[in-house]
């Protein structure tokens, strides 16, 4: 799917802002009403299945310009770091054995400490990530692989998106265990097309898009036959979905995602992902 | 599965300095973040000077709530890390009980906007 580039007009605005802060979103077609009804009704069954899945989370980031710049995904964040709340909502989730980070080689050994300490309980697995979201994606997979460690499904999360709820990802473990993969998305009625010289554009046919949030969930089969095949062909996607979409015929269907589902990008989503986790009330290590 | 061992993050800082996207700029830029104990009161953009600051009445009362726990909590800590590892433990042990003094007065410095981003 070729996907144009998209502006959010007024999505997140800053107080103190006099203009929209423009933010490029990956858009998606949103499922029509029928086929959302359809999946709502079969929604019952899929989550009575107990499918197994091992999350991978991902925390190596791109890097930074700035050489004193703190990885973002180690902030602090209400008495912890902002990857050990995505950790610890995935290590709830019954479903899911193992988590696998995949991490900056030089940032291996904090990351250690960092979640030995905050969520010493979590099944954690490290590995090294790549250049790119992409490769980080691989070697987590072939990790995976190479360990013999079995699951019904892979649970892709972004280290960055501390409010991912554990019941999303239960549903999003159902869903792609019964149709092949399941990601999250939000309507987006403020999302325009951004055209050369950043003049705004219709978007395509008027068709109503989403902005998609992670974790992305999948069948183990669809995405190590992907990810295989991408790493054959020299292929590099923009996130797991878009893999598994160009190399296997997986139905990939979007729920609900969840507003609080943010993913830390403006210092203003610290403080409020730190209301949300309500300051006070977490346990202390 | 499990995670390999390694000496636990300290505590200490309260700036953290990390890229982020800044609304005025419209672009990434260093962040500097301030917090005060664990709550997070300022973040400023290096490149333009864009603030974010909690001025709410709240914010106090937040803070002195965290400071209590962090006191309440701190014999459980400690007692943790001391069995987990006893040499590490007590070989930091003269050093944070000089500094902490220090932490607690930059956290109040931070929480007040005298001078400060
Ligand atoms: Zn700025």
């Amino acid at each position: 799917m070729v996907l144009p580039a998209m502006i959010a007009a007024g999505a997140r605005i800053a107080p103190e802002l006099t203009r929209p802060i423009r933010a490029v979103l990956r858009c998606i077609r949103v499922p029509g009403h029928e086929s959302a009804r359809r999946t709502d009704a079969n929604l019952t069954d899929m989550l009575s299945q107990k499918p197994s899945a091992v999350a991978v989370v991902l925390a190596g980031g791109n890097g930074s310009r700035f050489g004193a710049a703190q990885n973002k995904v180690y902030l602090p964040l209400a008495g912890r770091r902002v990857i050990s709340w995505s950790v610890e909502s995935l290590a709830r989730v019954p479903n899911v054995t193992g988590i696998v980070v995949a991490v900056r080689r030089d940032e291996r050994a904090f990351a250690a400490a960092v979640l030995e300490r905050e969520v010493p309980d979590a099944p954690v697995l490290l590995v090294d990530g790549g250049q790119s979201r992409h490769e980080s994606e691989y070697n987590a997979f072939r990790a995976i692989e190479e360990r013999g460690i079995n699951a019904d499904v892979l649970v892709v999360h972004d280290g960055a998106r501390p409010l991912i709820s554990p019941d999303l990802v239960s549903r999003l473990i159902g869903v792609a265990y019964a149709v092949g993969g399941a990601i999250p998305a939000l309507p987006a009625p403020d999302v325009v097309a951004l055209g050369e010289e950043g003049l705004i554009e219709p978007v395509m046919d008027d068709a109503p898009v989403a902005r998609v949030q992670t974790p992305q969930v999948f069948r183990t089969g669809a995405v190590l036959t992907a990810y295989h095949a991408a790493a054959r062909e020299g292929f590099i996607g923009t996130d797991t979905a878009s893999c598994v979409e160009h190399f296997t015929d997986t139905v990939v269907q979007t729920i609900p995602g969840d507003d609080r589902n943010i993913k830390v990008t403006y210092p203003q989503d610290l403080f409020t992902a730190e209301r949300v986790l309500a300051v006070t009330h977490y346990v202390m290590r | 599965m499990g995670s390999e061992g390694h000496a636990a993050p300290e505590w200490t800082a309260t700036v953290y300095l990390a890229e982020l996207s800044c609304g005025r700029c419209a672009e990434p830029s260093l962040h500097e973040l301030r917090y005060a104990g664990r709550i997070l009161v300022a973040s400023r953009c290096t490149n333009c000077g864009a603030t974010l600051r909690r001025a709410d009445p709240a914010l106090w009362i937040e803070y002195l709530e965290d400071l209590l726990q962090r006191v309440r909590t701190k014999p459980r800590r400690m007692a943790t890390r001391a069995l987990r590892n006893p040499r590490r433990f007590f070989s930091e042990l003269p050093k944070s009980m000089l500094t902490k003094p220090v932490h607690l007065a930059e956290e109040f410095r931070t929480l007040l906007p005298i001078g400060k981003v």
